[in-house]
C-alpha cells in the first residue's frame, strides 16, 4: 500500500468519453491512482476498460473532464511525448514488432522519446536482464517463441523508461510457470517504484499482484478498492458477470472470516492437525 | 464501412433487395459507361437525379447511402482546385506570388466541378450496389455466369475481412505511437523508414489471418465438390430485364451522342 | 468400437529434426470428453481433425482412425462430417457477413439440398443459442456469440466429434460460460469432444478423462482427479484452486479421500479442515 503523500500517477475527473459514433464508453470516472500502486482493471468486454486505459497514455482524449498523467494533463500532448511517462503494452506482441534485431527492437521506442546513445546501451541491457532475454540481442524477433515476443514487447515499452506500465491482458495463452515468472517480474518493478496498471479477465491473476482493484461496468467503476473488500461484493459482482478467484469464493462459502484472495494463503494460515481443529 | 453494407433489415423495407445481382451491375456499368462518355452537364445531372429517384422509389435509407460521399469529397475538392489553377483558358485573376504567377480560371473551375459530378455518380451508383445486394447473392449470381466459386467468393472474403485489416492496422497504429513513433515525422532521415513499423506488423498480421483462414475454409469442406449447392436463390424477374434494358440503352444513346459528338 | 483411435502417431514438422509427436496411442469413447495439455496439443488436434495430413505439411506416421475411417484413407471433406474443429479465434472462423451464411457455408461446400440445409440451419442454431439470429451480421455479435456461431457452423455438418483449441482464449468471462455450457449441453446429447483449454475451472469438471504430452509423448491419460495428482509437480498446468490447495495440505493434513475439482467438492472435502468442530 502506498501513503497517501505519494505523488499522483493518474488523476481523472469525471472523465467522459464517446466514440465517434455516439456510443458512450466512459460515463463519467473520477480516479486518483497515486504513484507506486499496482491496480488491476476488470470487467467485461464493453465494460469501458480498456478504453479507460487508453486514456493513461493519451491514446484517447476525453470528450468531457480530464486527464492528468503524472500531473500534465493529456489533452495538452501527443501520445508520442506522453509515451515517455506512460508506457502501454498491448495485448499481441505482432502488432508491434518489426525489426530485424531484439536489440533494435527494443531501442526504437527510447531512439523516438530521444534518449541518448549511451543511456539506450544501459537501458537494454537492465530491460533484457529484467525480462529474461539475455543472450537474444541479435535474434531476429520471428524466430522467438510467443512468450519471448511478448516479453519482448515489455521489454522495448520499458525501455523507454515510463514510471507507469499499463499492460493490456498480457497473460494470453501462457502456461502457469510462464505467468508465475511474469507477476515476479511486474512485482519487482512494482518495488522499484513503478505504477502497474494490469488490465485483465484473469481475477487468479490480479489476486496475486494487484493491491488494488477497480471494477468497470457499463462506463463507470463499479467498485474500486483492495481485492480483498472487492472480492467480498459477491452480488455486485454477479451483476457484472464477475465472479471471485474460486478460492475466494471457497473462503465466502465455507464462512471464513478473513477471505483468501491466493492458494498460497489458504496454505500459510493452516494450522491443524486435521479435520476439526479451528483455524484463523 | 460496415455501415454502408447491404443488411438483412433492408430487405423487409426495400424491394429493391430482390433485385438481381447482375441487375445491378448492369446499372452500375451503365452508369459507369455515361459517366466516362461525358460530361455534358445536363446527361450527367439528369443521371444524377435518376440514381436519387431509384433509391426514393427503393426506399433506400438516404443517410447510409449517401454518407461514403463524404468520404470522396477531400478528393473532389483537389480536382476542382487543379483545374481551377491549371487551366490556361477562361482567367479572371492572376497576381505573382515568390516570383511564379498563380492564375485562377473560370472555365478551370467549372471543368473542376464537372469532374467532380462524374466521381459523385460513379460514388453514387457504387454505395447503392453494394446496399441493395447480399454479397451471397451476388456470388451465387457470378457462379451462375460459371465464374468458379473460388473467384466469385473472394467478393465475399475481401468485403469480410477489408475492415477487420483496418481495424489491425489502427491497433498497430497506437501501438507504435505508444513507443513516441510520431506518424508525423520531421526528420527526414526518419521519414523514409516512416512506414516500416506499420506495414511490416500489418503484412505479417495479413499473412498469418490468411492462413488461419485458408485452414479454416478447408475444415468446412471448401473447395470439395464442383457442384456445391446454395442455400440463397437469385431470380430473374420482368423488372430486372426492365431495369437492365432501361440502363443499357441509356448507356449505349449516350455513349453513341459522345462519339458522333452532339453532347 | 471406439468413436476415436489414434495409433502410434507420430509426426515431424518440415525442417525440424525431432518429431512433435511421438508414437502417441489411445482410444476415445463415444461421448467423452477428453481433455489435451502439453506443448503439442494443437498438433495433436490438427492430426485428430485430418487437416494433418491432408492440410499441414510434415511426415506423419502412425494412424488415426474417426468413426472407423482412417483420416489418411479419405480426403478431407469427407471426414468434415465425422470430426469437426472449432478454432480460436472466432474471428477468422466466420467469414461470411452474416451468421446465417456462416452456418450453412460447410453444408453448401458439401452439396447440401437447400430444404435440409433450413433445417439443419435452425437445428444448430437452436443447439448453440443463437435462434433468430439469422441475419445477424457477424461483426454485430458479442466474442461469446461469435464463438458459439463457429460451433454451429461446424455442428452444422453433423460431425459426432467436435475438437476445441483453446475456445475461450479470446473470450471475456461472460462468452467463457457461455460457451462452457454450450459445451456441457452438446455432451449431455452424446457429442464427443476434445478440448484444449487452459481455464481448470471449467475443464475439470467437464472432461472425462485428461491427458498430457510431454515432449510428443503420452504420458498420462487418466481421469481428473488422478490426473491432478499425478501432474501435481507439473509447473507448466494450472489447477483448480480447491484441487492446488487439497494437493499441498495432503501430507500436513493427512488427507486420504477424494480430490476435489469443482468448488462444491472443495467446500465439502477441505471446508472442515478450516473450521471449528462442530459438537
Amino acid at each position: 500500500m502506498v501513503p497517501s503523500t505519494s505523488p499522483l500517477a493518474i488523476e481523472a475527473v469525471d472523465l467522459r468519453f464517446a466514440y465517434p459514433s455516439g456510443v458512450e464508453a466512459l460515463r463519467g470516472v473520477n480516479l486518483t491512482i497515486r504513484a507506486g500502486e499496482f491496480v488491476g482493471v476488470i470487467g467485461q468486454n464493453g465494460s469501458g476498460k480498456t478504453t479507460l486505459v487508453k486514456h493513461f497514455n493519451g491514446l484517447l482524449k476525453p470528450t468531457r473532464g480530464v486527464l492528468k498523467v503524472l500531473g500534465v494533463d493529456t489533452r495538452t500532448q501527443g501520445v508520442a511525448k506522453l509515451a515517455k511517462l506512460a508506457g502501454y503494452v498491448f495485448q499481441n506482441p505482432d502488432h508491434q514488432i518489426f525489426c530485424n534485431t531484439v536489440r533494435e527492437e527494443i531501442a526504437f521506442g527510447p531512439r523516438n522519446t530521444g534518449m541518448p546513445a549511451s543511456e539506450i546501451e544501459s537501458s537494454l541491457r537492465h530491460v533484457m536482464e529484467l525480462l529474461d532475454l539475455q543472450g537474444l540481442e541479435e535474434r531476429h524477433p520471428f524466430r522467438l517463441s510467443r512468450g519471448e515476443r511478448q516479453r519482448l514487447a515489455i521489454a522495448s515499452i520499458l525501455a523507454m523508461r515510463p514510471r507507469i506500465l499499463i499492460l493490456d491482458e498480457p497473460t494470453g495463452g501462457q502456461d502457469r510457470q510462464q505467468v508465475s515468472r511474469l507477476i515476479a517480474t511486474l512485482r519487482q518493478l512494482n518495488v522499484e517504484g513503478h505504477t502497474i496498471v494490469l488490465v485483465t479477465h484473469d481475477l487468479e491473476l490480479l489476486a496475486e499482484c494487484a493491491d488494488r482493484a477497480l471494477v468497470m461496468f457499463q462506463g463507470k467503476i463499479l467498485l474500486d478498492g483492495t481485492p480483498h473488500d472487492v472480492f467480498r461484493e459477491v452480488d455486485t459482482l454477479r451483476r457484472t458477470a464477475l465472479a471471485p478467484p474460486q478460492i475466494t469464493r471457497w473462503s465466502l462459502a465455507v464462512g471464513l472470516p478473513r477471505l483468501f484472495l491466493t492458494v498460497a494463503e489458504a496454505v500459510g494460515a493452516y494450522h491443524g492437525e486435521g479435520p476439526g481443529s479451528g483455524t484463523q | 464501412m460496415a455501415r454502408f453494407l447491404y443488411t438483412f433489415a433492408l430487405e423487409d423495407r426495400s424491394w429493391a433487395t430482390h433485385l438481381h445481382p447482375m441487375t445491378m451491375a448492369t446499372l452500375a456499368l451503365s452508369v459507369a459507361i455515361i459517366a466516362f462518355s461525358t460530361l455534358h452537364l445536363g446527361v450527367m445531372g439528369a443521371t444524377l437525379a435518376a440514381l436519387l429517384l431509384f433509391m426514393a422509389v427503393g426506399r433506400l435509407p438516404t443517410r447510409s447511402t449517401l454518407a461514403p460521399l463524404v468520404l470522396i469529397l477531400p478528393l473532389c475538392f483537389f480536382i476542382t482546385l487543379i483545374q481551377t489553377l491549371a487551366r490556361p483558358e477562361g482567367i479572371v485573376a492572376s497576381w505573382s506570388v515568390a516570383g511564379r504567377e498563380i492564375t485562377i480560371s473560370a472555365v478551370g473551375f467549372i471543368l473542376g466541378l464537372r469532374i467532380t459530378l462524374r466521381v459523385v455518380l460513379l460514388a453514387v451508383v457504387l454505395t447503392i450496389f453494394f446496399t441493395v445486394v447480399h454479397p451471397a447473392k451476388f456470388t451465387k449470381a457470378l457462379c451462375d455466369l460459371r465464374v468458379p466459386f473460388k473467384y466469385a467468393y473472394s467478393f465475399t472474403l475481401a468485403l469480410r475481412f477489408l475492415p477487420l485489416m483496418l481495424e489491425e492496422l489502427a491497433t498497430i497504429k497506437n501501438a507504435q505511437q505508444s513507443r513516441g513513433y510520431d506518424i508525423d515525422q520531421r526528420n527526414p532521415f526518419l521519414r523514409v523508414f516512416r512506414i516500416f513499423p506499420l506495414m511490416v506488423p500489418l503484412v505479417l498480421i495479413a499473412l498469418r489471418r490468411a492462413s488461419t483462414i485458408a485452414l479454416a475454409l478447408d475444415l468446412r469442406a471448401f473447395g470439395a465438390r464442383p457442384d456445391r449447392t446454395f442455400f440463397v436463390d437469385v431470380k430473374r424477374g420482368p423488372l430486372d430485364l426492365g431495369l437492365r434494358a432501361v440502363g443499357l440503352s441509356a448507356a449505349a444513346v449516350v455513349l453513341i451522342a459522345a462519339i458522333a459528338g452532339w453532347i | 468400437m471406439p468413436i476415436l483411435s489414434v495409433r502410434d502417431l507420430t509426426f515431424t514438422y518440415p525442417g525440424l529434426t525431432e518429431p512433435t509427436l511421438a508414437g502417441v496411442s489411445f482410444d476415445v469413447e463415444r461421448g467423452e470428453c477428453l481433455a489435451i495439455f502439453g506443448a503439442a496439443k494443437s498438433t495433436l488436434c490438427l492430426c485428430l481433425a485430418g487437416a494433418i495430413p491432408h492440410l499441414i505439411s510434415g511426415r506423419m506416421e502412425g494412424e488415426v482412425i474417426v468413426d472407423g475411417v482412417s483420416t489418411r484413407a479419405v480426403r478431407l471433406p469427407e471426414l468434415a462430417t465425422k470430426v469437426g474443429m472449432v478454432l480460436q479465434d472466432p474471428e477468422n472462423t466466420l467469414f461470411n457477413l452474416t451468421l446465417e451464411g456462416d452456418v450453412v457455408f460447410g453444408m453448401e461446400n458439401l452439396g447440401t439440398p437447400r430444404e435440409e440445409m433450413t433445417a439443419r440451419l435452425e437445428e444448430a442454431l437452436a443447439l448453440v443459442g443463437l435462434s433468430g439470429l439469422h441475419g445477424r451480421m457477424s461483426q454485430e455479435l458479442s466474442g461469446g456469440q461469435k464463438q458459439r456461431a463457429s460451433v454451429a457452423a461446424v455442428l452444422a455438418m453433423r460431425p459426432s466429434i467436435l475438437i476445441l483449441d483453446e475456445p475461450t482464449r479470446e473470450l471475456d468471462p461472460l462468452g467463457t460460460e457461455e460457451v462452457f455450457d454450450l459445451l456441457a449441453s452438446l455432451k449431455e446429447r452424446g457429442t464427443t469432444i476434445v478440448i484444449v483449454e487452459n481455464d481448470p475451472d471449467h475443464v475439470a469438471p467437464l472432461a472425462d478423462r485428461m491427458l498430457l504430452l510431454r515432449e510428443g509423448r503420452l504420458a498420462v491419460l487418466v481421469p481428473p482427479r488422478e490426473f491432478y495428482a499425478a501432474v501435481r509437480d507439473d509447473p507448466k498446468i494450472r489447477f483448480p484452486q480447491v484441487t492446488d490447495l487439497y494437493l499441498a495440505l495432503q501430507q500436513r493434513a493427512g488427507l486420504e479421500g477424494q480430490i476435489p475439482i469443482t468448488l462444491e467438492e472443495g467446500i465439502a472435502i477441505l471446508g472442515p479442515l478450516y473450521q471449528p468442530a462442530r459438537h
